[in-house]
């Protein structure tokens, strides 16, 4: 709908894209800038990955979550019912934080896919 | 790697959608392909060349990294003036260059661009920053009253009444003397 009888001449004359002479040179620096984002990006990510990693690390290492876990399989030789009560007593603790750092070195794996 | 000539057979929304995936050899024929338009408009719309391409590279970064905002609804063109103009609004704004209630003519060194077509930006001369801006809005990046209103932060009928007044002096430049229309120099309210 035109509110004006000129609008649709208007619209068809700016819709004719001038002809530039250095448009290689700007399509190369877009791009350019692109790479260079796609780069820090990935460093970006790889980075954050890298420390939540070692800090779901840190955090499993200074857990007692070896004897825990011997402590369960203990209890899962003995009797059914300490199962229970054993897996219950260790799963939290430990396997968030072993989710924790599979999550963290997915994803510096992914920064540093991308990277590359 | 994918040659660039099975890549300029395919449509626009193809090729976004390869650049959503991270192809940048498909988003180098959008550019390549719409380009023109989007530093055209931007000039259009009162940029000095190298701002205006400093513009159109932040409008094609930002449309390459918010490309999952394309729904090919209008060309990738149109989109991606749509981004440049708002970047320039918003740049103009910061620099508060311009005072879009002012009725002052620009300076034909401004609009001193050889790549440009000469009879639009000739004609584009004898119109205000303000009647400029929102001609190129409407009728460049497409956008409707309302929304270049809102843009440019001013009231619906000082925008209208700026278009009218900005197409009506591209008519009587552009048009042929024959066909000039009588209307064309009455005064407007």
């Amino acid at each position: 709908m035109a509110e004006h009888p000129f609008e649709f001449d208007a619209a068809r004359l700016f819709a004719v894209a001038p002809a530039f002479d250095d448009s290689a040179a700007f399509a190369q620096a877009v791009d350019a800038r692109l790479a260079r984002y796609s780069r820090v990006r990935g460093w970006a990510l790889g980075l954050a990955g890298a420390t939540g990693l070692i800090i779901a690390l840190r955090a499993v290492a200074s857990s007692d979550w070896a004897q825990r876990a011997s402590s369960w399989a203990a209890v899962v030789g003995d009797q059914a019912t300490r199962v229970d009560m054993g897996a219950a007593s260790i799963a939290p603790q430990m396997w968030v934080w072993v989710a924790l750092a599979v999550c963290a070195a997915g994803l510096g794996a992914g920064g540093l896919i991308q990277r590359n | 790697m994918r040659a660039t000539n099975h890549l300029d057979r395919l449509s626009d929304i193809e090729l976004a959608s390869l650049s959503a995936a991270g192809d940048r050899a498909a988003f180098g024929v959008l550019m390549a392909r719409h380009s023109g338009l989007v530093r055209g408009l931007v000039r259009r719309m009162g940029a000095q060349a190298t701002l205006a391409d400093d513009i159109a590279q932040d409008a094609f970064i930002a449309a390459f990294t918010g490309i999952g905002g394309y729904r090919g609804e209008g060309s990738f063109g149109g989109w991606v003036c749509r981004i440049a103009s708002r970047l320039y609004i918003k740049h103009v704004r910061h620099e508060m260059r311009y005072e879009l209630m002012a009725e002052t003519p620009e300076t034909a060194d401004q609009w001193a661009d050889p790549g440009l077509s000469k009879d639009l930006d000739e004609a584009l001369k004898a119109l205000s920053a303000a009647e400029r801006l929102c001609v190129t809005l409407c009728s460049g990046a497409g956008y409707s009253h309302p929304e270049a209103a809102e843009i440019l932060k001013l009231p619906l009928g000082t925008v209208k009444s700026h278009v009218k007044r900005g197409l009506d002096k591209l008519r009587r430049r552009l048009a042929p003397e024959s066909e000039e229309p009588a209307v064309g120099n009455a005064p407007h309210g």
